[in-house]
Formats: C-alpha cells, structure tokens, sequence
C-alpha cells in the first residue's frame, strides 16, 4: 500500500492529488456512515483533507496513508458528534432520510422480492444498531464492517489498545443481534 | 455437545480470524444447527450492511464527482481556465463567420430563406362590404331601414334597449340620397329592443359597429365601410355576368312629366345569388323623383345570378333607367 511519506518525499501537489484521489471514496464512505448525513459528510471529506495537507510535513511515515487518513477522519467525525449534539431535530430528521436511503442501496443480487424485502429489514436493523451505539463504538464498528479494517488498523486510527476496540465491537454485535432478533420474531424464538 | 454459544462467543467468531478463534467454539457452530443459523443470519446481515453502505456512498460520491468535474474541470489554474474558455469560443465564432462567407452556403441559405419585398404603394382601402354589431343581446336584431351614410363613423348605430318613450326624430321635406333597403337593421325598432348577438356595438350578429352579419362599421354581411356583403366584379376572371330576365317599366313622377323631364339614371348594383337586386345605388342621379322611381322599378327585376367557376356568386351590374317622354 502507498504510504503517505512515499506521496511526500516528492513534496508535489500532484502527488497530493493522486492521494486525494485514491483514497477519497473510503475517506468519504466512513464519514457518511458516521454522520448519516450526505452534505456533512461531503464537507468533512473536504476537511480531512485539507487537514491532511496542512498536517503532511509532520507526518512521520509509521503507518499507512490509509490509517492516517482514517484517523484524521475519525477525529472529524468525533468533533462533528461533539458539536452536534445540539442540532438534534435537524440530526433526527436527515437520519430519518437516510436509512430509507440506505436500504434503497442494498447490493444488486438477481433475488426475490421475498428475499429483497428480508435483505432491506436487514439493513434498517443494522443500521438502526448502528444508530444506538455510542460515537466511539459506532465508528469502532464501522471500520471493522464497512471498511474491512483489521482490529490492529482499527487501534491505530482511534489511538485506543487492541483489547479496548475488541471489547467495544462485542458491544456493537450484541446490540446488532439484538435488534435483529427483535424485528425477526424467528431469531428470539430459536434463542428460547 | 457443549451448551449454546455466548452472544459474546459468537461475536468473537465474526471478528477474530477464523483460525485464531478457540478450535470448540468454531466446530460448534458447524455442528449446532441454532448457533449456525444465528452466526450466519449476523453475517449475512453485516454483509448485506456493507453492500448497502458501498453502493450508496458510492453512488452519492459519484454524483459528487461528476458536478465536481462539471465546475472543476480547470479549477487549478484561473489563468488556463480563461485561455481556453477565449479559445474555445473564438474558435466557435471564426468557424461560423467561416462557414457563412462560403459560397455554396450563402447560396443554400438564399433558397431556404424566401424573401418578400414589401409592398411600398400608398394603401388604398377598398369601399366594399360592411356591416356586423351588436352587444351580445339574445335577441336577433329588428330588420328595417338604414341609418343615414357618413364618410366617418362617429357614432355606431344602436337601440337603446331601456327606452322610456316613444322618439320622433325631428325631420324637414327635402330631396335627400336614397339607399336602397337592404332589410337588415332597424334602429328604430320598438317591440324587443336589441342590438344583436354580435360584438363590438352596431346592431345585428356580426362585430364592429355596423349593421348586419358581416364585420366593419357598414351594413350588410361584407366587411370594412360601406354596403352590402362582397360582391364580384363582372371582368374578373371566371366571373360570369348576372343576365336579366324579367324587366319592369320604370313609372314617371307627377313632378318629372309636368317638367317634362328626361334622361337616363345609372345605377349599380349587386345581383345576389338568388337573381334579386340589392344594395341599390345612385351613379348618376337625374332628380324629380326619378331616380326614386327608377329604384322602384329595378328592385322588381330578376337576373339569372352571375357566376364563378360555375357557382352563383353576388356579382356587382350597373343599369342604365332611361326614362323618355314620348
């Protein structure tokens, strides 16, 4: 994988570019799944990388471009939490928004409206897991789930121990399992 | 068997590596129908998640993008962003002012395009035709005698529909122009009161203050000033003649015969479709009473209707009445 200190031993604004552009879909996807809210998400992008830029001479090249990246990003998205908290009618109704959106985009198999239909319910009860987890859990689960991250990766772009981030992703699929279980009765049955 | 798997249990099945994870705890699931169903429910929803989570941003990131490229395309330089924005449309324009000094396209362009040279004579109104009014009463108009002519029309002739009493118009005996009855309006009309359904004042069912069906301020089922609806003019071409039939003998006035008065008085007039003379005018007029006397005698006349193209059409005659004492 490039590495940021790769990009920056040339100190070219188009290699900064080719940064942007490689990893500016995965910067973006993170954000959006965290704020739930498109044009915020859109700005933070923006702002990751602007950060990125101003911050690239003090980057050391001890991890990938990728990590380093995502924790700018993360940090972004933890401010944005903090400074939100305030907006919560505007926060409530985009959210709403979003999660018809989000189960609009389930991936596009040849199946049938039955199994479409239970692959949506899937998605809402996720994401509606998702909703209830706290910043720091949400953004633990969504690397792991959405970004394929390793638990390693994940200790590095939050700054928390390995232990720390299995503990809080336990916490996540429980409330995942458990939302699941709660909108398909078949699940609690077999449990009991 | 060992007991059900832990929440916790099968959580650290999804996020340890396989192998990593305790050996028992991966052959249970295997084994256990319920643990395996429940594992791969999580799983399946978590992958459904990640799908789901990829296309939409993925979507909405490629929309980004392309409004990006739209806006963005020479964002990094202003100066390049304005150079090939001069040269783009310097290039469109020199290419049209190009392609328009070419002859074959200025010979194309001069066959699609008719040119039509203005007319530039005086305009000449045609006197021909009249009549049209009303004001959108239901009632048809009242047919009797026309209003006096004018060369301007001030006021449109009109019935007051809300009338009080009985008018006279004050009159004095003189020899005055006569017009023929064309039998389409009566300003003075009592029973119903009524200007027609027409529009535009006037009386009668057509527009524009004047009388009768047609349009225009004069009487008749024509158009513009004047009487009478159009008619053809004998020499236009297809335009056969009206022939007379039948004739009637004009009758000498008291007044005429003690002067011993003769001549001729010429008058036009339209023979309409059915054969019949209407909108009767003087030409030459000759006086004492003759020239009333000769309309008299020329209403009773019957033509076979003039022609065009074999249809009858309202053609325009003029007659000469001699009266001769003899």
């Amino acid at each position: 994988m490039d590495t940021v200190a790769q990009h920056f031993t040339l100190q070219g604004v188009s290699d900064f570019d080719s940064l942007v552009r490689q990893h500016r879909p995965r910067v973006f996807r993170f954000l959006l799944a965290s704020v739930r809210d498109r044009e915020v998400a859109e700005n933070l992008t923006q702002d990751c990388f602007i950060r990125a830029y101003k911050a690239r001479a003090g980057f050391r090249g001890d991890a990938s471009g990728a990590t380093w990246l995502m924790q700018i990003a993360a940090n972004l998205a933890r401010d944005h939490h903090g400074s939100s908290r305030l907006k919560f009618w505007r926060r409530t109704v985009n959210s709403g928004v979003d999660v018809a959106d989000l189960s609009d985009w389930i991936p596009d198999k040849q199946r049938s409206p039955e199994a479409e239909a239970a692959a949506k319910e899937q998605v809402r009860a996720v994401w509606s897991a998702a909703q209830s987890l706290s910043e720091r859990q949400r953004t633990v689960f969504l690397l792991r789930f959405v970004e394929d991250m390793e638990l390693l990766e994940i200790a590095a772009v939050t700054g928390m121990k390995e232990g720390t981030v299995k503990a809080h992703l336990f916490r996540a699929l429980n409330a995942v399992r458990a939302e699941l279980s709660h909108d398909l009765p078949s699940a609690q049955e077999k449990k009991q | 068997m060992t007991k059900h798997l832990t929440s916790d249990e099968l959580a650290s099945l999804i996020i340890e590596e396989r192998g990593a994870s305790s050996k028992s705890r991966t052959e249970h699931a295997q084994a256990c129908a319920s643990c395996g169903a429940e594992l791969a429910q999580l799983e399946s929803a978590l992958g459904e998640f990640r799908g789901g989570m990829r296309n939409w941003s993925g979507q909405a990131f490629r929309q980004r993008e392309f409004v990006r490229q739209l806006d963005g395309g020479f964002a990094t330089s202003a100066w390049k962003a304005g150079l090939s924005s001069l040269l783009i449309n310097g290039t469109m324009l020199a290419m049209i002012v190009y392609v328009g000094t070419l002859k074959p396209v200025q010979i194309a362009v001069q066959q699609a395009v008719t040119l039509m040279a203005p007319k530039l004579e005086p305009f000449k109104p045609e006197n021909k035709g009249g009549g049209g009014g009303g004001a959108r009463q239901p009632l048809e108009a009242k047919k009797a005698d026309l209003p006096k002519t004018a060369p301007r029309q001030f006021t449109p002739p009109r019935v007051d529909p809300v009338q009080s009493r009985l008018q006279m118009e004050p009159t004095i005996i003189a020899d005055m122009p006569v017009l023929a009855s064309t039998n389409v309006g009566d300003i003075k009309g009592l029973n119903f009161p009524s200007n027609g359904p027409g529009n535009g004042g006037g009386i009668g069912a057509g527009c524009c203050a004047g009388i009768g069906p047609g349009n225009g301020p004069g009487a008749g089922d024509g158009t513009k000033g004047g009487i009478g609806g159009e008619a053809y003019r004998p020499g236009t071409k297809g335009v056969i003649g009206p022939i007379l039939l039948h004739k009637v003998e004009p009758q000498y006035s008291d007044d005429a015969r003690k002067a011993k008065w003769q001549g001729t008085v010429r008058l036009q007039l339209v023979v309409d479709t059915n054969g019949k003379p209407t909108s009767i005018q003087i030409v030459t007029p000759l006086g004492l009473g003759l020239d009333t006397k000769a309309i008299e005698a020329v209403e009773q006349w019957l033509f076979k209707p003039g022609t065009k193209d074999g249809k009858a059409v309202p053609v325009i005659a003029v007659v000469d009445v001699s009266f001769r004492l003899l």
